[in-house]
């Protein structure tokens, strides 16, 4: 039985040193700081993209209503310049084209660490479990 | 507490299963810290909805305002203001342009429009932000919902109230429900807050259950149609009494399993002894499931072509096994998917299939069987010939069209004609089966089990048999010859051997 329960004090020891490990490498659970930055990081662009594609979109709805003669002013840091219609439509459209990918490319990014994230911090927990899991059978014996 | 574990109890022993409860605690459920840690969040979110909510009012109510401007500016020709100049100083001056107003659209886009042309923009665009706004409060509305909830939890955690669950059948556990009703909805949004999986025993259990009703009525829609197609052959009912007194069960349990071949699963093969199992008040078919069965060892069960044409066919005087049949099967279908129910169905109704089968040879249809079946003769007969064998021949089914032969002197002609030609090819096919025996495996090829002196036999008989038709007149002598050729010929014979060489 002494030697099982030496055994069991390894394996516990084991464990902890590999949450201390994981712990190092990561972060804090449930924070893993390195990957929980980054997503944050992430969420924030893609928040900004979506509210500027939503801008664009309202823009170009406006532009669609506009008839013909309609003079168009682009602001160019301090200077209204005056633009074509057709010129303001194709760039706003290109804009809204270019966003729309950005977000989906953002989307796939922010999936991946999301998942990253989410099977360390199951590692995390399977570890404790285990952990107490031994901790228990100690105790019994 | 004790008095709800005896009434979860007694409730059992009129149950057929077990029932076994839990008590537990709420405040083991939910620590009382995380239900306060909940709520705070909660609350913070609340909080931050509502900040929002009334950004999206001020907007609103800016917009108006601005409208308003924009509508009264045109009233004059000029207006005398005072224009701001830096951060702290104005200067009189005039609005002259008062019908003309850049508009920003947005993303650095500026376009000249008119007073009525801004107004109008203006409008579209607090739309827009009314539709925002009443988004954000509905947010906040959920959100006050889950808040109460948690205020209601921590409460009844001050309470000391206790959990209940039971597994038990749907019956029981809408009793059981109320009793830890709330709690359990508690446990699912809060569960659901912390983004994991809401509590679904319930639903899963709703839902099988639902799943279950809903093959019971595809089946019960399937007998129908059985029923249905059973009654356009009213025909058939009288001869089939004299094939199930006729038919020698071994030999049709032989031949039936000689034919069913073809790559099954084995979870078919324990469905239908689990069916058996359950099938005990019907020893009739008891009997001949345990032959098949024993013939079945190491094959499994029928092709589900076979498990179609199957299906199509019941007959009247086996009305009653068939009711019985489909009241076992309905508990049976939540062990066994529908896909397993055909075959343990067919091996139940081996004669069924193959009277049903052989007829599928000469003819499409079951119901053309005794008015024309030389119509398809000229027509595909390979294709038929095909899926006979692919089906199950047997000789009852030989019997049945032999005594047609008696009934239907007109069509008898081509009766023989098709009837021969399959013998004929059946013959040959035997034979060469004979020949690549060695070929067949195991799992495939009855043929590789049996002696070869029974092949010759089988061949032997079908020569008669040819020549039976052919040449004598005698119509006994002919129908028996063709019958017990074609039992032996068909019970040794297995279905993928002939699709092979064919």
């Amino acid at each position: 039985m002494a030697s099982s329960a030496a055994f069991r004090e390894l394996q516990r020891d084991l464990e902890s040193k590999a949450n201390e490990l994981s712990k190092l490498q990561k972060g804090n659970p449930p924070g893993d700081s390195l990957l929980h930055t980054m997503i944050a990081s992430h969420h924030q662009r893609r928040k900004t993209y979506t509210i500027q594609l939503g801008e664009n979109e309202l823009v170009q709805k406006e532009l669609d209503l506009l008839n013909e003669g309609a003079n168009v002013y682009k602001l160019i840091g301090p200077v209204l310049v005056k633009q074509d219609l057709a010129e303001a439509n194709a760039n706003v459209r290109k804009r809204i084209e270019y966003m729309t990918g950005e977000l989906k490319r953002l989307d796939a990014i922010l999936q991946d660490l999301e998942e990253k994230q989410n099977s360390k911090k199951e590692g995390i927990l399977k570890l404790q479990h285990r952990l107490q899991s031994l901790q228990a059978g100690k105790a019994k014996a | 507490m004790e008095s709800r574990r005896v009434r979860g109890e007694s409730n059992t022993d009129g149950m057929a299963e077990r029932a076994r409860g839990t008590v537990t605690s709420l405040a083991s459920m939910f620590p009382a810290e995380e239900v306060r840690k909940a709520a705070e969040r909660v609350e913070e979110a609340i909080a931050e909805k509502r900040k929002e909510v009334e950004r999206f009012r001020e907007f609103i109510s800016d917009n108006s305002n601005l409208v308003n401007l924009v509508q009264k500016l045109p009233e004059e020709l000029h207006h005398d203001v005072m224009v701001p100049f830096g951060k702290a100083a104005f200067f009189p001056g005039r609005l002259i342009h008062t019908n003309e107003f850049m508009v920003l659209l947005g993303e650095g886009y500026f376009v000249e429009r008119t007073s009525k042309q801004t107004v109008e923009i203006l409008k579209r665009r607090g739309k827009y932000l009314e539709s925002n706004a009443n988004a954000a409060k509905a947010v906040v509305e959920d959100l006050k919902a889950e808040a109460s909830f948690f205020g209601s939890t921590a409460s009844e955690l001050a309470e000391d109230l206790v959990e209940i669950r039971e597994e038990l059948s749907d019956e029981e556990s809408d009793a059981s429900v109320p009793e830890s009703g709330p709690h359990e909805q508690g446990s699912n949004s809060y569960e659901g807050y912390k983004g994991k999986v809401p509590n679904q025993d319930e639903e899963y259990a709703r839902i099988m259950a639902r799943l279950d009703e809903l093959e019971k009525e595809e089946l019960a829609a399937e007998r129908a149609d059985d029923y249905d197609e059973e009654d356009t052959i009213p025909a058939d009912s009288d001869i089939f009494p004299e094939k199930s007194s006729f038919s020698d069960e071994k030999s049709t349990d032989s031949m039936y399993s000689g034919q069913n071949l073809a790559v099954q699963s084995k979870d078919r093969h324990a469905s239908t002894e689990e069916i058996l199992g359950k099938r005990q008040e019907d020893p009739h078919f008891l009997e001949q499931l345990n032959d098949s069965m024993e013939q079945l060892d190491g094959l499994k069960v029928q092709s589900p072509q076979k498990g179609d044409k199957s299906s199509m066919e019941i007959q009247k005087s086996k009305h009653d096994m068939n009711t019985s049949r489909i009241a076992e099967v309905d508990p049976v279908h939540s062990a066994v998917k529908e896909s397993r129910q055909v075959p343990p169905l067919q091996s139940s109704k081996p004669s069924h299939d193959s009277l049903k089968a052989f007829t599928g040879s000469i003819i499409e249809h079951p119901v053309n069987l005794p008015m024309k079946p030389g119509q398809q003769s000229g027509t595909s007969s390979q294709v038929e010939l095909l899926i006979s064998l692919s089906s199950l021949p047997s000789p009852s089914m030989l019997f049945f069209y032999a005594i047609d032969n008696h009934n239907d002197h007109v069509s008898s002609q081509r009766i023989r004609f098709t009837h021969l030609s399959n013998l004929f090819r059946l013959l040959v096919l035997n034979l060469l089966n004979l020949f690549r025996g060695s070929r067949c495996g195991k799992d495939s090829c009855l043929q590789a089990h049996l002696p070869a002196s029974r092949t010759l036999i089988w061949t032997l008989l079908s020569l008669m048999n040819i020549i039976a038709f052919k040449w004598l007149y005698y119509k006994y002598i002919k129908t028996f010859l063709s019958f017990s050729s074609s039992i032996l010929g068909f019970s040794f014979c297995p279905n993928s051997v002939y699709i092979a060489n064919l």
